[in-house]
């Protein structure tokens, strides 16, 4: 016997047609099994139909759609004189940048205020905010930042060997939603504003004790070509400072 | 409702960069996108960032929308996705777990209990029931029982076969039924949140 569990939802319904609620219902006469269900099914619908409405929806809900819309008419997006920027002069501030600013703390860098509205390229659509909780510091972060270029190097070996999918890598972590990801590329990109790159990693870790936002970009000579240098930012947070930087030659 | 602009004249007054359109638009379903986000997820502020995730999608894919369904149907596929990722990300669970849609058989249950909802009514907390069954059970329940959506609209927003949302309503009603308590599975063994294969009675049942 074949039991028609594709009639029976309608059946507790209450809505099916004459010739299919017979068929059921004889069907029934012959199945305690399926009477069984339909008991527990009822019931459960029932239970269902008792549930009171949530409290009602929490502000904002609409907020990052409604700002995106307004900056897209507005016509904010990326500054393209960023990736214009000459190559020397991109290479020797990051390379200095990485000397003289291992850790800037919250200096001056606390007018932070000015419109993060830049978060047009980088890696929108792709990029998520990875709930991390890594412990670093300015020795670390070089060390990241290394381990990134090892990492890159080992992918591309297994790609050019036709080994797919050989990253024994950990289990990702978890990773947040797009109007968190954004907040954190604003926040970002409102610390470096000015710094060339491509934001292709964005994560929460602990930069010496403090919450804050690692951001890995991919530098390159633009026109095309692929990027030559990874730099790892960290920026506070709630405010979005300058904390530190480190980067490392692909 | 009050406002008697439909919702595809939004669509087209947003897409011509109407933001007080697409505002309407927002304020018109987020009730509904948070309530299904948050029957979902269970959790308010995991629900309030699908939704928002939810708006900032079909923000971004407003042009996509051709009007084939109805704007709340590709509303709802949006926002079950952005449930699917935040659970995927979360990692609560498996998603696509061996819901067995596709048995024939009938999930065993026990003798049957003498007028349950006046039982259930009061002291048996449904919200506990409906978040200990599997994630494609609870989705399928909160469109077709809580939102009362018909299941041609919940197959489109799925994308799944209608018997297959049939069947799964069905199931998930089954699921959660037991996790009220009501009808025992006769093995342990049996998890609510992973219906068994094929566990019910087959061939030659009466």
């Amino acid at each position: 016997m074949t039991h028609p569990v594709e009639l029976l939802a309608e059946y507790v319904d209450g809505a099916l047609m004459p010739s299919d609620q017979a068929l059921v219902d004889a069907h029934l006469a012959g199945c305690r099994s399926c009477r069984n269900e339909i008991e527990a099914a009822d019931a459960a619908r029932r239970a269902l139909s008792t549930l009171d409405a949530p409290s009602s929806v929490p502000s904002g809900v609409g907020a990052p759609a409604l700002a995106e819309m307004s900056r897209t008419r507005s016509g904010a997006t990326t500054p393209r004189w960023i990736r214009v920027l000459p190559i020397a002069a991109a290479a020797v501030l990051v390379g200095l940048l990485a000397v003289v600013i291992p850790r800037i703390g919250s200096d001056a860098s606390g007018d932070a205020t000015s419109a993060p509205e830049t978060v047009a390229a980088d890696q929108r659509g792709e990029l998520r905010l990875v709930a991390g909780n890594r412990d670093l510091d300015p020795s670390s972060l070089e060390a990241a930042a290394e381990a990134y270029v090892s990492d890159q190097r080992i992918a591309e070996a297994a790609e050019a060997s036709g080994v797919a999918g050989a990253s024994a890598a950990a289990p990702p972590a978890p990773t947040l939603g797009i109007a968190k990801t954004e907040a954190a590329l604003a926040c970002v990109r409102s610390a470096f504003e000015g710094f060339p790159g491509t934001v292709v990693g964005l994560e929460r870790v602990i930069f010496e004790g403090s919450p804050a936002i690692l951001a890995t970009v991919l530098e390159g000579p633009g026109a095309g070509q692929p990027p030559d240098t990874v730099s790892l930012w960290v920026a506070s947070v709630p405010d979005c400072s300058t904390v530190s930087i480190a980067s490392a030659s692909l | 409702m009050n406002d008697p602009t439909s919702d595809e004249e939004l669509v087209r007054r947003s897409l011509n960069g109407d933001e007080s359109a697409f505002g309407s638009l927002i304020e018109r379903h987020q009730d509904r996108v948070y309530r299904v986000c948050l029957r979902v997820l269970r959790d308010s502020e995991e629900a309030r960032d699908a939704a928002q995730d939810t708006f900032l999608t079909v923000f971004r894919k407003l042009a996509q929308f051709r009007g084939d369904a109805a704007f709340t149907t590709w509303l709802h596929r949006i926002a079950v996705n952005s449930c699917y990722d935040a659970l995927r990300s979360k990692r609560r669970r498996p998603l696509l777990q061996a819901i067995g849609d596709e048995q024939d058989g009938p999930l065993e249950l026990g003798p049957p209990v003498d007028d349950h909802a006046d039982e259930i009514a009061g002291a048996i907390d449904v919200e506990s029931a409906l978040a200990a069954i599997a994630p494609d059970h609870r989705i399928v329940l909160t469109l077709a029982d809580i939102e009362d959506l018909p299941y041609e609209q919940i197959a489109t927003i799925l994308d799944l076969p209608i018997g297959t949302v049939k069947s799964r309503v069905h199931r998930g009603r089954v699921a959660l039924a037991q996790a009220l308590g009501i009808g025992q599975t006769p093995s342990p063994s049996k998890g609510l949140t992973e219906p068994a294969q094929g566990e019910g009675p087959s061939e030659g049942s009466p």
